[in-house]
């Protein structure tokens, strides 16, 4: 019994751990795709969709004390104001979770879609707002609606992405 | 913790609970940030010095790749180029010989006029670590530290003009606030009508011109240099050109590409109010720090100067 809890212990820390560590290359990948001409005005938000598939498609349950850690990390590597980030990282989270709207569409790549729209950019305005509130400066528009537009386009890239790399592993296993 | 969703009510409410907590301590470091306390301070610059191996090997691939797209861009416009270099360095030639002149007039008249002589900076130089910013902030990281000197406040410079100054120093990396971030506020001068103002980032492209007179009658094209007001910056560092929206309304282009930037340097020895103490020695008319004395030929140290006899 007591060998099983330290076993589970382990088992979670190791999970956590794996998952700090992928979603920090996220951040750092994000961090660098400002180097290139196209993303020249603002990189897109690689985090939150991640975050949004890890909750919603895989049904992972990332912790809590880890996405403040990565919004505080985040806040550091872009010199943010500290704690905007993670907030914005805990909302996609809460609200990816308990959202659900009842509609008769089937099509399940688009359901994702206006669900992630939905909380991407509730979230980022609540994140918006705060930044506005703490420089008591209204910042130019189009890096932020570049960084939304471009965020929203990659969206189903990266979740196309993912289900290849999925069919692909299931047909090695196979 | 990453163990699938909680299976039960009372794992659900603790978990919402765990949120708000959560949550509330976010707005509890927003706003304990926002007082720029120096532990806070430590800590970033503490993280950024940590981190820094890290993001210089993410960043190095997407550099690279970077590079090599601008390269072949290059190369497809080589011949456009060549054309353009040629008749340039014609114009430039022209301008040469122009110059020569003018700076031989030039040094005539300081020399008549007993101007203070320009201070030559001690400079040092670093690799930018990190791209420009995100969207809320455009900082960027470079790898020299309080080990080699820097301190908060300094400016950073690169071949082209101002980039920005110091904002957070840690032992082998400080982070640069550039013009274009939304709380960088730089003195300046249009150098050709001579009028002072402040320009503003607008943490986009241009940046925004504030407290310019309203007679002032600006011309698209005319260069910004930094006035040095204030004492923070040293003055003729250039910042920009003026642009015209399609509004009608005034900004300003920076002169340097933030995006391109891989080194940049750092003013070490600048203190306005000291330098002009030190080397003020003559009775031409420039202005006088505040505090000091003002009368024409006696220098800062109260003896009478004629040229450079000193009258007893």
């Amino acid at each position: 019994m007591n060998t099983n809890y330290v076993f589970d212990i382990f088992s979670n820390f190791s999970k956590n751990l794996f998952f700090f560590i992928i979603l920090f290359i996220c951040i750092n990948i994000e961090s660098s795709l400002k180097a290139l001409t196209f993303f020249e005005q603002a990189s897109p938000s690689i985090l939150s969709i991640i975050l949004y598939i890890c909750v919603r498609k895989l049904s992972i349950n990332i912790s809590n004390l880890m996405l403040f850690t990565l919004g505080i990390l985040y806040d550091v590597l872009f010199a943010g104001n500290l704690g905007t980030s993670s907030l914005f990282f805990l909302l996609i989270k809460y609200m990816t979770q308990h959202i659900n709207l009842k509609h008769n569409n089937n099509n399940n790549n688009n359901k994702d879609w206006i669900y992630f729209t939905i909380i991407f950019i509730s979230s980022f305005f609540i994140k918006f707002i705060f930044n506005i509130f703490l420089d008591m400066k209204i910042p130019d528009f189009s890096p932020i609606l570049f960084h939304l537009g471009i965020t929203l386009i990659i969206f189903p890239f990266i979740v196309l992405g993912i289900k290849i790399i999925y069919f692909v592993t299931k047909l090695i296993k196979n | 913790m990453v163990s699938g969703k909680p299976s039960n009510n009372k794992s659900l409410k603790s978990g919402n609970n765990f949120n708000i907590v959560m949550i509330l301590l976010c707005l509890f470091l927003v706003f304990l940030g926002k007082f720029d306390l120096i532990a806070i301070r430590s800590i970033k610059a503490f993280l950024s010095d940590f981190l820094a191996p890290v993001i210089f090997v993410f960043n190095k691939p997407v550099n690279e790749i970077a590079d090599v797209l601008d390269r072949v861009k290059s190369v497809s416009s080589l011949r456009d180029e060549n054309i353009r270099m040629k008749s340039e360095i014609r114009r430039l030639k022209v301008w040469k010989s122009k110059k020569e002149n003018q700076v031989l007039e030039l040094l005539e008249l300081k020399e008549l006029l007993k101007v203070i002589p320009e201070n030559t900076y001690d400079i040092i130089t670093g690799r930018v670590i990190t791209a420009p910013g995100g969207i809320f902030a455009n900082t960027v990281l470079i790898n020299v530290g309080k080990k080699d000197g820097i301190s908060v406040g300094q400016t950073a410079v690169s071949s082209y003009g101002l980039v920005g100054y110091v904002v957070n120093v840690g032992l082998s990396t400080s982070r640069i606030l550039l013009v274009i971030d939304i709380n960088s506020m730089i003195p300046v001068y249009f150098t050709g009508s001579n009028w002072p103002a402040v320009v503003q980032g607008l943490n986009g492209e241009f940046l925004k011109i504030k407290f310019l007179s309203n007679e002032a009658n600006l011309i698209e094209g005319e260069h910004i240099q930094t006035s040095g007001h204030g004492g923070m910056l040293p003055s003729g560092i250039s910042v920009g050109i003026v642009v015209k929206s399609y509004s009608g309304r005034y900004y300003v282009k920076p002169s340097v590409n933030f995006q391109r930037l891989t080194y940049v340097s750092i003013i070490k020895n600048f203190n306005a109010k000291q330098d002009v103490n030190k080397t003020f020695n003559s009775y031409a008319p420039m202005q006088m720090p505040k505090g000091s004395i003002g009368l024409k030929g006696i220098n800062s140290s109260g003896t009478r100067v004629k040229g450079s006899v000193i009258v007893e």
